[in-house]
């Protein structure tokens, strides 16, 4: 019932659209970060709208499944005349629904820094861009690691709907093998052991990270 | 500049949350090179008094004037008062140095790196200019050992320090100390009480806020006194703690006085 | 935004609309039983069956939701087991969904201070009706915000299948944009009804919280 031969032949396919997902995963990953850091700032900083713009996005981005937003994106850059870049339209559209999440991992831990520490800086004469850069986002991202890795396990897991646009990713190859093959349990075994895997080489990276940081700090 | 400008100048600053006035119309001259500590009950607008004097809480209404510039305020062509950019207003911060009662070190930088901060990232020092700074004023607070040492593995007293350090770092023109010693240990406020007897000694510009009375019987060449959010009554340290003119100036002592010889007797 | 366009197709608009909804509230509540045997089988004091629970739950937080959905379609008939696309669907939602769940209850179950339950037992309370007079009552104030969050979770992943073409909402809106060549409007429409829904559904949950919570502000 298991065809090796089918096996064997899909899994070098399989490893390199596996490198597509995790390309796809760290393009998602840092733009998620940006767009979490300008939000969480707008929200917090006295800028004028900003809290509403920042709340607005995450409502939208918490509110709308992910699919449906990949399509908004997918099609709507189009219209800002970038054709064709459905590997760009995935990253964005995932950058930007984790982002949200980002947002609130991260508003939690900005209010978690002390209020002294900011008025000790501000005694010194610094601005508020140099406190947001110099001494609240730093701590802020360290204490957020942990919620931050499961955060990008979650976007790798999203990265499979990047398929419905026809990005080659591992989910992806994986429909087109079997489609071919009509059998599925020796395409879609090793694929879920790949994302197993990935995941778990992702918690050791954010784990050697957290303890490095926490070296760094005690 | 005049020689007889004072350090710091505050004029009728009054100060209120809310229904509540914190200060009512204190008006306080620091003259270059003059210790003053601030004594009084706590709730008395002490802490409130220092933190307008460097406009972390701008006062609702009074001027506050470092040497001959006034503080977060500027005139405009007619003379009305508005406040002043950020830019500017954080120039003049930078004159002033604050060492607050929960030290508020970074725990992301080592000690030194809280020092260098400062010095790179406000006045614009390259890296090693701020390093060799740091390393001697972290020398002069005695604690040169511990430059590495993230605040974490530090004790309250080692932070403190730190913390002086820290201020010392932008070579302000005045100190301001809000209880520096309130949040330590017992066996650790002598340490730091000795850093800033040092400073009292070279003439360093000073406002410190304490309830270590015997620190201001020694260090200081004012005592000012405060309750209810006024200055009752001030004088030198002498006079102030041996013969207090004011019923509430009394009273503060002789509570203070027979708490502190009933510690030392529960300490026999 | 073309109105007329959105008028002319609202029929089968809310046709998946209404199956969205359905097929929602069926994973929700599956999902929640399910969980609540999961639980059970954690807590039976049997060892083998929590060690298959702790894989089972280990399995599913490591694989993302729409290969969970292929292995069910594409392989399970592979192995003599032909479902319906809705039958594969909702079970996809119940078998992802329910250690999610499993996990809140047990996270609200350990909130409530085991001396509760021994004053309970003390009282002459059996195990069940200390349960169901005790736990559960508390319990529920404490699963609501949770279970609103992956309830939330839920209804957006049920527009995965239309991948498999369950006639769900995601799906008709799919057909329509075929139909129309208009894929960014519909598409944005598709993003302001999920987030009506959801918005009206997050913002219930809230009310009911506070309903079921009121005991706390007593004080």
């Amino acid at each position: 019932m298991f065809n090796l031969d089918l096996f064997y032949e899909s899994v070098p396919i399989l490893a390199s659209a596996a490198i597509v997902t995790v390309e796809l995963t760290v393009c998602s990953v840092i733009l998620s970060l940006l767009f979490g850091t300008i939000s969480v700032m707008l929200q917090l900083s006295k800028i004028p709208g900003g809290y509403w713009l920042s709340r607005t996005y995450v409502s939208i981005m918490r509110g709308t499944p992910l699919l449906v937003q990949l399509f908004v994106v997918f099609f709507g850059l189009p219209l800002l005349g970038i054709k064709g870049q459905a590997f760009l339209a995935a990253a964005v559209a995932i950058g930007l629904n984790s982002g949200a999440y980002t947002t609130e991992i991260l508003r939690a831990a900005v209010q978690n820094v002390p209020e002294g520490q900011i008025e000790a800086a501000r005694a010194m004469g610094m601005s508020t861009r140099q406190i947001w850069f110099r001494v609240i986002l730093p701590q802020a991202f360290v204490v957020s690691l942990p919620a931050l890795t499961s955060e990008f396990t979650i976007v790798l897991k999203s990265t499979p709907l990047a398929s419905v646009v026809a990005v080659t990713e591992l989910t992806y190859a994986g429909v087109v093998i079997q489609a071919r093959a009509f059998s599925a349990v020796e395409i879609f075994l090793p694929i879920a052991v790949g994302y197993v895997l990935i995941a778990l080489s992702f918690t050791q990276v954010s784990r050697w990270l957290e303890r490095r940081f926490r070296l760094l700090h005690t | 500049m005049t020689k007889n400008v004072p350090a710091i100048r505050a004029e009728h600053l009054v100060k209120t949350f809310g229904d509540l006035e914190v200060l009512s119309d204190i008006s306080l001259e620091v003259a270059k090179g003059e210790v003053v500590c601030v004594l009084g009950p706590s709730g008395s607008g002490k802490s409130t008094l220092l933190r307008c004097l460097n406009w972390l809480s701008p006062p609702t209404s009074g001027t506050v004037w470092i040497g001959d510039e006034m503080l977060g305020m500027e005139r405009d062509a007619n003379g009305t008062p508005r406040p002043l950019g950020d830019a500017r207003l954080r120039r003049q911060r930078s004159r002033i140095g604050m060492v607050f009662q929960s030290f508020n070190l970074w725990p992301h930088r080592t000690a030194i790196g809280n020092v260098m901060e400062g010095p790179m990232i406000v006045r614009g020092l390259s890296k090693n200019e701020a390093r060799e700074r740091a390393e001697v004023l972290l020398d002069r607070v005695g604690l040169q050992d511990k430059a590495t040492s993230y605040p974490a593995k530090l004790s309250g007293g080692q932070q403190q320090r730190v913390a002086i350090a820290r201020a010392l770092a932008m070579e302000p023109e005045i100190l301001l100390f809000d209880e520096p010693t309130s949040a330590l240990d017992p066996e650790l406020v002598g340490e730091v009480l000795d850093v800033m007897q040092a400073l009292a000694e070279q003439r360093t510009t000073m406002i410190v806020v304490t309830h270590e009375i015997g620190f201001a019987s020694e260090a200081a060449d004012r005592i000012v006194f405060m309750d209810e959010g006024s200055i009752i009554e001030e004088g030198a340290p002498a006079d102030f703690l041996s013969s207090p003119r004011e019923q509430r100036s009394r009273q503060f002592l002789d509570r203070y006085l027979k708490r502190t010889s009933f510690t030392s007797f529960a300490s026999c | 935004m073309d109105l007329e366009q959105i008028l002319k197709y609202a029929p089968l608009l809310l046709e998946g609309l209404k199956v969205t909804i359905i097929i929602s509230t069926a994973g929700i509540l599956l999902s929640i039983v399910t969980g609540a045997v999961l639980v059970a089988m954690q807590r039976s004091g049997i060892r083998p069956l929590a060690v298959i629970v702790r894989i089972y739950t280990e399995i599913i937080l490591g694989i993302p939701i729409l290969v969970l959905l292929y292995v069910i379609y594409f392989v399970l008939p592979d192995i003599g087991l032909r479902l319906s696309e809705l039958a594969a669907g909702l079970l996809t939602l119940t078998l992802y969904y329910s250690p999610y769940m499993a996990e809140i209850m047990r996270g609200a179950i350990d909130a409530i201070p085991s001396g509760q339950l021994e004053a309970a037992r003390s009282v002459g309370m059996s195990r069940l009706q200390a349960a169901r007079r005790i736990t559960v009552p508390q319990a529920l104030g404490l699963i609501i915000p949770p279970l609103t969050g992956i309830s939330i979770g839920l209804v957006k992943d049920s527009a995965i299948l239309s991948i498999i073409s369950v006639h769900e909402f995601a799906f008709e809106t799919k057909q329509v944009v075929a139909r129309t060549y208009a894929p960014f409007e519909f598409w944005t429409f598709a993003a302001i009804c999920y987030w009506t829904i959801l918005f009206v559904w997050e913002n219930g949950m809230r009310s009911l919280e506070r309903r079921v919570t009121r005991y706390r502000e007593a004080r």
